[in-house]
């Protein structure tokens, strides 16, 4: 009796948490993102924007509990069996993910953003191209130090795919040119590591006279370890990316520039998409079935209008 | 000082003169200050972590603790413009709260150490990734808290303040652990509790104030990490940080089973694990190989140790 009682509160507790109901005449879109963190933010508020104009569709923004392919997996045939219509997805790994997604994109309308699985089932991705990223922040470098420079890159997952292409698309750029990466140091998202990775940089490495930040929190990081270490302004900072502490570097000169995604524009062009295509329009789909939505370079003489119009995006003030 | 300190304290002093002699930077002014910054920042926790190992427990939600405390604290400093001088009390006596909750719940209730904490890791992280609607919680471009920053991230005369109040703590731990009537009746409970108890010693209390110490030990380091990175990410701030507690612990001779342990043994721990993810950075070992290192070292330490107490055994019979 006991026993039951507790299952019996813990099932109102589930129905009171989800909350959300579902009507029948309306098709649900979800974007599912690969994990939790800020640049998600701006993405939710183009999905809020899409649905604004999407009256006849429910438009849902999931974020995994992990960043982990499995549990991604799980919300995924949790979404498709409570009969969403569509799915945007960021996989966390596209490469094990192959299975999962082919399960998903044979029963509802799969679109990828963020990074990319071509050989599965999805319709169509949707989002940067890391690799033209990486050739942007590789000519802010080349614009930056005319006379060449040594550069230590610091990532979080070195072996993740968006990592290596922007460092391709940097190693691209600077080849031929007296700019040489010497080597990327790597802290598994682990913001601690990240700092002391800089600190031990200035430490082992004093020839290195430029750093660059592959991953948001790497910039803001790199910054701060060069200024306790008073060497700011003396070591070029380039960065991905939009921190606030990025963005307030390039405001202030000591950065020189940041590429940045448009998250924004992946949530609402993906999900009005989404509903042209549920509603059998496929024009919009290209024949390498790429929709890339280029990224831009953030310098001192745009970071005021993209911060001011970031701040709107992301919900704050 | 105790044999088995003796035996890590050589293990860290030729690991030291290895690293020295290929790369001498390492034993440059500043890098011995970073590394000892970071020393500080681990081994504030490692200690409380020790105390809760020595009663046979353990503690694992230290690392969700400081993700939780954390954002509490930037949100009290950047959204309610609370004294600095208020939040860190605050903070401070919300860890002491949880490790008070911890030491009910294990002493009273009588649940194992184990799960309660592993509830606590999994609640305070989620509680985390809500307080912050899974955003970033950051100080603001340009924000600074002179007086805050000196006490946290300050140096006199090179030295970090981390690695002094680091020090003081242990210290005065270390009073409380080998001087003190209490520390007989910990390392008493921790041998076996029941024999404990019967000669008159209130465990339960004992225990208890193993969890508040710890508790509150991670509150204090929750507000030192913070003013390290300055930006706290609730998914991923302080993952597994608990580990790298009961890794200087157990190097330090802390036995899991409980009643074996020493702060000086704690310390040097925690001095070993910073050095050995210092050297992967200054050697130019490849980061991902970082992991492997720091297992491979604890395993031999521990091997090492384990043979020595086995000689000395059979030399006394």
């Amino acid at each position: 009796m006991k026993k039951m009682l507790t299952a019996a509160v813990v099932a109102a507790t589930l129905i009171g948490l989800t909350g959300t109901t579902q009507s029948a005449d309306k098709k649900t879109l979800a974007f599912v993102v690969n994990g939790a963190s800020d640049f998600w933010k701006a993405a939710e508020a183009g999905v809020k924007k899409a649905q604004s104009e999407l009256p006849n569709y429910t438009l849902t923004f999931k974020y995994p509990e992990q960043s982990s392919a499995a549990i991604q997996t799980r919300m995924m045939d949790d979404l498709v069996a409570a009969g969403v219509a569509g799915i945007l997805v960021s996989p966390v790994d596209p490469k094990t993910m192959g299975d999962a997604l082919n399960r998903v994109g044979g029963q509802v309308a799969l679109f990828t953003t963020d990074s990319d699985a071509p050989s599965s089932k999805r319709v169509v991705y949707i989002g940067s191209s890391n690799v033209e990223a990486g050739k942007q922040a590789g000519q802010l470098m080349v614009k930056a130090m005319p006379n060449g420079g040594k550069c230590m890159g610091f990532v979080g997952l070195p072996g993740a795919d968006n990592a290596r292409e922007r460092i391709d698309g940097v190693k691209e750029v600077i080849k031929g040119t007296k700019i040489e990466l010497v080597d990327v140091r790597a802290d598994d998202i682990d913001q601690t590591r990240a700092k002391r990775n800089v600190e031990d940089t200035i430490t082992a490495h004093p020839e290195i006279n430029c750093m660059v930040g592959f991953y948001s929190y790497n910039t803001p990081r790199i910054y701060e370890a060069l200024k306790e270490a008073g060497k700011i302004g003396k070591v070029t900072i380039i960065g991905f990316d939009e921190d606030a502490i990025t963005l307030g570097g390039v405001k202030e000169g000591t950065i020189v520039g940041t590429v940045v995604q448009q998250p924004y524009e992946w949530g609402y062009q993906g999900m009005k998409d989404m509903a042209k295509f549920l509603e059998g329009d496929k024009s919009f789909v290209p024949a390498n079935k790429l929709i890339i939505i280029p990224t831009k370079i953030i310098e001192k003489d745009n970071v005021d209008s993209f911060w001011a119009e970031l701040k709107a995006r992301q919900g704050k003030k | 000082m105790l044999k088995k300190d003796l035996g890590l304290f050589l293990l860290i002093v030729v690991v030291g003169v290895v690293v020295a002699i290929l790369n001498p930077r390492f034993i440059s002014p500043i890098n011995l200050a970073n590394t000892a910054n970071l020393v500080g920042l681990f081994g504030l926790f490692s200690i409380g972590e020790g105390f809760v190992i020595i009663t046979g427990g353990i503690d694992l939600a230290i690392g969700s603790m400081f993700a939780l405390l954390g954002v509490i604290f930037i949100d009290l400093l950047v959204t309610w413009r609370v004294e600095w001088w208020l939040a860190v009390p605050i903070i401070v006596a919300c860890g002491v709260v949880l490790g008070a909750v911890h030491g009910f719940l294990v002493t009273r209730l009588k649940l194992q150490p184990f799960i309660v904490t592993l509830c606590g890791l999994l609640i305070y992280r989620g509680v985390a990734r809500y307080y912050t609607n899974d955003g970033t919680a950051g100080f603001e471009f340009g924000q600074s808290f002179p007086t805050l920053e000196w006490m946290t991230a300050g140096r006199t005369f090179g030295v970090p303040h981390s690695f002094i109040v680091f020090l003081l703590v242990a210290l005065v731990m270390g009073v409380l652990l080998h001087r003190s009537v209490f520390g007989r009746y910990l390392f008493a409970v921790g041998k076996n509790e029941e024999a404990a108890r019967y000669s008159g010693i209130r465990t339960g209390r004992i225990i208890a104030a193993a969890y508040v110490i710890s508790g509150g030990l991670a509150g204090l380091s929750s507000i030192y990490l913070a003013m390290y990175t300055r930006s706290i990410s609730p998914a991923s701030h302080g993952n597994f940080y608990e580990l790298y507690g009961i890794a200087a612990a157990v190097l330090g001779g802390c036995s899991l089973r409980g009643g074996e342990g020493s702060i000086l043994g704690i310390v040097l721990g925690a001095i070993l694990l910073q050095m050995l993810q210092n050297l992967v950075n200054l050697l130019g070992i490849p980061s991902s190989l970082n992991f492997a290192v720091m297992g491979t070292v604890i395993l031999i330490g521990v091997l090492a140790d384990q043979q020595l107490t086995r000689l000395r055994g059979r030399r006394r019979l």
